[in-house]
């Protein structure tokens, strides 16, 4: 089990959902500055141009993925803006052509003599931050279950759908447990949906990756998250371990308060650049 | 010293030839010389323009045929060649109209990824010579007298992964290089035959070796016949090669 491979012909599904609701306007207690909205939009960014980087060529973007984001907060629904308005879920070749911008960031890197450098890179931009409303995760999990039945019908091999959610975990609209375990039993022929949790929090406890067990986890909404977390298929584990990371046969695909670009790289679409890490 | 290659080179399954980012030269033919080199390389799915940097690299270890080959000037040499070429292509997309996109300004920044294998032989004796083998990464080489006499670099099916260790055309991901090259040398007899592979055939290839099976005289039949096609197809159907691209070269070494 997920073993599929990841082409052109048989591509696979990544859906986002983000918490856009009004208490992500609290300062973020992670490594960065600013609100938590500000963290979703960073974090959402990065995982685009990741998966974006992941599957261009000389010749163009190789449509490996078909995203979608979903927004929640005082709407639930398809969150793109600019010409891909609308869109539940667009090939990655659409969504690398179309940021609303593309900001120049400096970001460190090796300098060939065991130092960093500084060097700007383009930063796309496709979210900006919004932080407005309650924070209706049941309803956007629901939203996404029917998107996935769509597309499990039309890709019945595919490997399988990875949602990751952003948020604070503080849900408005009840318990969304049930809805998440639901759309886990969502299965390919190579396996059930996976749901992937990033918590923004404004607690100041230390990042914490890929757990075993709540026992260490800060609040409430973080123990939420993390019981409706993917335990990490062996592959993808195995990728996590060779990249450092201290995982288990009971480690969850949550994070708290850190980055799940990582998750992106873990994913098989060829040969990896190990001098990148 | 009559060395007579030949090679095969197919794309991943799904995939345009020109997106296969293999590359092995010298193309086939028959070579005489003293000494003479060959070299096959698999350009990283992960990077930009990776068909220009494995082509670069095994067409300088073929035209550096040096006999003490110092893989830092070897590198800096290749990265040369590569950031030449890559402003000209930069420059005939800015003509062309079609200036870099945000992504590929952003891999070009890190660069291009590639494994090397190459291997020089010397003609020394009435009855053969030796060999000498560099290596960065999973590209494999497969001496054979009857049957495979030498494994090089890699030893063992399980070996084979997602992340080999690569050569960069970005001197900032070089750092470890020195700890990435492999070097062997051994001894070779006219009529030995030497199968030069990308990972994903070589590791079909061990398999079959490590079953009791002559995989090497599969593939001389096939290349006599010119099926190698066909049969990569059905290995890849039965789900015994993995999707990827595969290269091929077969070298013998002949008495004039």
């Amino acid at each position: 089990m997920y073993t599929a491979e990841i082409s052109r012909g048989n591509p696979t599904c990544f859906l986002f959902l983000i918490d856009q609701s009004g208490s992500m306007e609290d300062p973020f207690g992670g490594e960065s500055s600013g609100s938590k909205a500000q963290a979703v939009a960073d974090a959402i960014n990065r995982l685009l141009q990741n998966l974006v980087l992941r599957c261009a060529k000389a010749e163009g973007i190789r449509d490996y993925f078909y995203v979608g984001v979903i927004g929640y907060g005082t709407k639930v629904g398809p969150a793109f803006g600019g010409d891909l308005a609308g869109e539940t879920l667009a090939p990655i070749s659409t969504i690398g052509d179309r940021p609303l911008m593309i900001e120049e960031r400096m970001q460190k890197v090796p300098d060939g003599a065991g130092g960093v450098v500084e060097q700007a890179v383009k930063f796309p931009v496709w979210f900006e931050p919004v932080s407005k409303g309650p924070t209706p995760m049941k309803q956007a999990l629901s939203k996404a279950e029917n998107i996935l039945v769509d597309w499990l019908n039309d890709h019945p091999d595919c490997f399988p759908p990875i949602v990751i959610n952003i948020s604070d975990g503080e849900p408005t609209d009840g318990d969304p447990s049930s809805v998440a375990e639901s759309m886990m039993q969502l299965e390919s022929s190579d396996g059930h949906v996976l749901l992937f949790n990033l918590h923004l929090s404004s607690s100041m406890a230390p990042p914490i990756e890929f757990p075993d067990t709540n026992d260490n986890l800060p609040d409430e909404f973080a123990r939420l998250l993390y019981e409706m977390s993917s335990v990490l298929p062996e592959k993808i584990r195995m990728e996590a371990e060779s990249e450092g990371f201290m995982v288990s046969d009971e480690s969850r695909g949550f994070i708290f308060n850190s980055d799940m670009v990582k998750v992106i790289q873990f994913l098989d679409i060829g040969t990896r650049a190990t001098n990148l890490r | 010293m009559k060395l007579i290659s030949s090679h095969f080179s197919i794309p991943k399954k799904g995939n345009q030839p020109r997106e296969n980012e293999d590359f092995f030269y010298p193309h086939g033919g028959e070579i005489r010389r003293d000494h003479q080199s060959i070299a096959i390389a698999d350009g990283a799915s992960e990077g930009f323009l990776s068909k220009l940097w494995s082509r670069i690299l095994t067409v300088s270890y073929v035209n550096f045929n040096r006999t003490d080959l110092d893989i830092h000037q070897f590198t800096d040499f290749c990265i040369d060649v590569y950031e030449d070429q890559r402003e000209k292509y930069i420059k005939r997309r800015r003509e062309n109209n079609t200036p870099l996109r945000w992504f590929e300004e952003n891999l070009l920044l890190k660069g291009s990824f590639s494994t090397l294998l190459g291997v020089t032989f010397f003609d020394e004796t009435p009855e053969g010579g030796s060999w000498l083998s560099v290596t960065v990464g999973d590209s494999c080489l497969f001496q054979l007298r009857d049957s495979v006499i030498e494994f090089f670099p890699v030893r063992d099916a399980s070996s084979f992964g997602n992340s080999p260790d690569l050569i960069s055309s970005n001197p900032a991901y070089n750092q470890e290089l020195d700890a990435k090259v492999r070097v062997k040398t051994g001894r070779f007899l006219f009529g030995d035959t030497f199968y030069l592979m990308t990972d994903a055939i070589a590791h079909w290839f061990m398999n079959q070796n490590a079953e009791g099976g002559r995989p090497w005289a599969t593939l001389d039949e096939l290349f006599e016949t010119d099926r190698l096609k066909d049969y990569i197809d059905r290995l890849r159907g039965e789900g015994s090669l993995k999707n990827d691209d595969v290269t091929i070269a077969r070298v013998m070494l002949v008495e004039e």
